[in-house]
């Protein structure tokens, strides 16, 4: 297996989410705001999931950070994904990250530095529109990744 | 897993896991303590085909590839299908080698996921194993290679698509008349290039499926083992077919009863039947009436239906599965994964000789047409069995009537006395294991289904349960979501 090294120093942002389902696209829209600031050694990737043979692009980055609506919890949080111990993987369609972290160990010999930003959604309904609330959040999480950099 | 024993002598497995979807199984307990019954439902509900009516025709090609995250390519390849004959038109033979290729792109990571990911749990760490490490977390922990492999097969399955369309997931570019673009010289050396590693990771899985028929045949031969018919797509020789062909149906004896019928005439041979405790119909083969028709479709179908593969590898891995029962079908439910497995063998020997055909970087992608025909019927075999689409339209091409007929519904009816099956052979009154139940859902996921697909599903709805004693009476109500 060989990584594209081109990669290694840079941080990859993935926002992830269905725009056509309401606030369930902040994910993406982070990930734009974030590209279009034009920073260096940032990466943006936008996925409606990820799958477990993701983690081999994850693995070409110094630092990965995922940007989620979340359905609960903290309005706007950020913080570093701890190795999950236990398998959570009761299918395909659900793969935490903690459990991309345990992988990239067991598996690949190799430490992934990922970080998660999960933003709270209030509506997840069909449609393109985005609450205004969870818009700010939107921005503040946009502030808290780039200071993070 | 949240298993419970309901007062009416219910044992509830729910949600059934290491499968594409939610659903539960409900085994009912005699007053002697064997199991009476035992179902798997559905709970998911999603009413795809009653949303696109109104759409154009052409637009559903790129519509369908969002029921399934697993087998977009299938639903796209039957709906592309579908729209040609609404236009009376055929494919490029590019379009077609493209399409080809990217489906059984599309066969390897499924059937890779499957295996690898889902299954081999049971098998390498043992039905009884701690069901917090029985997944790909236990299998990179104990055997890292084998998760590697299994991780970069489905990769190679899934770079196909994207060398091919551009992206993994909800595929776009197969259109009606071909696709959308020509593969690129420099993709099709990269994709070349994976043929060896999949060849050897394919063969290493077939190792390990065949070592565990040997050290454990009495359990392999009697799990979930009765006679269905088979429904399978074939070629004009009888070869497995997976993309293009006509469809042929056996009966438990591997008599021909119908061959080399096209798939626009499905409904003169399929008919379904609503159920009241499953949002999935009862398909069967119309001849032979509800009940005597249940039939099975997926890679352990195909096999039993088809007469010989198109690749040396598969051909020879073939033989030996049709030795298995000296020629006649397999019945056995577990035979699933090495069915599975020697489909992809074919498909990675497939994938490799269109990557070799000098005409798969053409240019000539796409033939055109227009609105013709107020009925299209599109076919082929997405990894988990038989697909059908099948459109009427109005004069303008708006689309009035959508029916899917999906494989994990055919498979609906065997499903559930694969469940009735194991229940049976390894619950014993109230106080089964967790180990048991593992293999009550084992007969499951053997089928592989995918039940957003079936249900055309979203997520999981809310649902309320209620479990009536032989009285009728409700005695427990379930409520989830």
């Amino acid at each position: 297996m060989s990584l594209n090294e081109g990669n290694i120093n840079k941080t990859l942002v993935i926002g992830i989410g269905n725009p056509l389902r309401s606030d369930d696209g902040i994910g993406p829209y982070v990930a734009d705001c974030i590209e279009a600031q034009g920073l260096s050694g940032i990466k943006v990737w936008i996925t409606q999931q990820l799958n477990v043979e993701d983690l081999e692009r994850m693995l070409e980055y110094k630092r990965v950070i995922l940007v989620d609506a979340s359905l609960a919890g903290q309005p706007l949080d950020f913080r570093p994904v701890e190795k999950s111990t236990e398998g959570d993987l009761s299918s395909s369609h659900h793969l935490s990250a903690g459990t991309f972290v345990n992988l990239a160990g067991s598996i690949y010999k190799k430490n992934l530095n990922m970080h998660l930003c999960s933003i709270r959604g209030n509506n997840f309904e069909v449609g393109d529109k985005m609450s205004p609330e969870v818009l700010q959040r939107a921005q503040e999480a946009v502030k808290l990744i780039c200071n993070s950099l | 897993m949240d298993n419970q024993i309901n007062k009416d002598n219910t044992i509830l497995i729910s949600p059934v896991t290491r499968i594409e979807g939610h659903a539960k199984i409900t085994i009912d307990l005699g007053d002697d303590g064997k199991v009476k019954d035992a179902r798997f439902h559905v709970n998911e509900f999603r009413g795809f085909e009653k949303f696109c009516e109104g759409r154009l025709f052409t637009e559903m090609p790129t519509i369908t590839p969002r029921i399934c995250g697993i087998c977009p390519v299938s639903h796209s390849v039957s709906s592309a299908k579908a729209c040609e004959m609404i236009m009376g038109i055929k494919p490029t033979y590019t379009g077609n080698l493209l399409r080809r290729l990217i489906h059984l792109g599309q066969m390897i990571s499924s059937h890779a996921l499957s295996f690898f990911h889902l299954s081999s749990p049971d098998l390498i760490l043992g039905w009884d194993s701690d069901p917090a490490l029985r997944n790909i977390i236990g299998i990179a922990q104990t055997s890292p290679d084998l998760a590697l492999r299994g991780i970069r097969l489905r990769k190679f399955g899934q770079e196909i698509s994207e060398r091919l369309t551009g992206k993994k997931i909800h595929i776009m570019g197969i259109v009606p008349g071909g696709m959308a673009s020509a593969l690129t010289e420099e993709n099709r050396k990269a994709l070349l290039g994976w043929i060896a590693e999949a060849t050897e990771t394919t063969l290493i899985g077939i190792d390990l499926i065949k070592k565990y028929h040997d050290q454990n045949k009495e359990m392999v031969d009697s799990f979930a083992n009765f006679p269905t018919l088979y429904l399978g797509t074939v070629g004009p020789e009888g070869e497995l077919e997976l993309y293009d062909g006509k469809l042929r149906f056996i009966d438990e004896d591997g008599k021909i009863l119908k061959d080399q019928i096209e798939p626009k005439n499905y409904l003169d041979y399929i008919a379904e039947r609503p159920i009241d405790w499953s949002y999935l119909k009862y398909p069967y083969y119309k001849p032979y009436g509800y009940g005597k028709g249940f039939y099975r479709v997926g890679p352990l179908a195909r096999l039993n239906v088809a007469s010989k593969m198109k690749t040396p590898k598969a051909q020879k891995e073939f033989l030996h599965f049709k030795s298995i029962n000296g020629g006649k079908p397999v019945h056995g439910t577990f035979y699933f994964h090495y069915t599975r497995l020697i489909e992809m063998l074919s498909s990675i020997e497939e994938a490799e000789r269109i990557l070799k055909d000098p005409k798969v970087v053409s240019q000539d992608v796409q033939t055109h047409g227009s609105h013709n025909y107020n009925e299209g019927i599109g076919s082929s075999e997405a990894p988990r069995g038989t697909l059908f689409h099948h459109y009427n339209t109005d004069d303008s091409g708006k689309l009035t009537r959508v029916n899917l007929l999906i494989a994990t519904g055919q498979n609906n009816p065997a499903m559930n006395r694969s469940v009735l099956e194991v229940a049976r052979q390894y619950v014993h009154g109230k106080d089964a294991k967790e180990g048991a139940l593992n293999r009550v859902e084992a007969a499951i996921r053997c089928y592989d289904p995918c039940l957003s697909c079936s249900t055309h599903a979203i997520g999981s709805m809310p649902m309320v349960i209620e479990i009536k004693d032989h009285t009728g009476e409700i005695v427990n109500v379930l409520k989830r979501g």
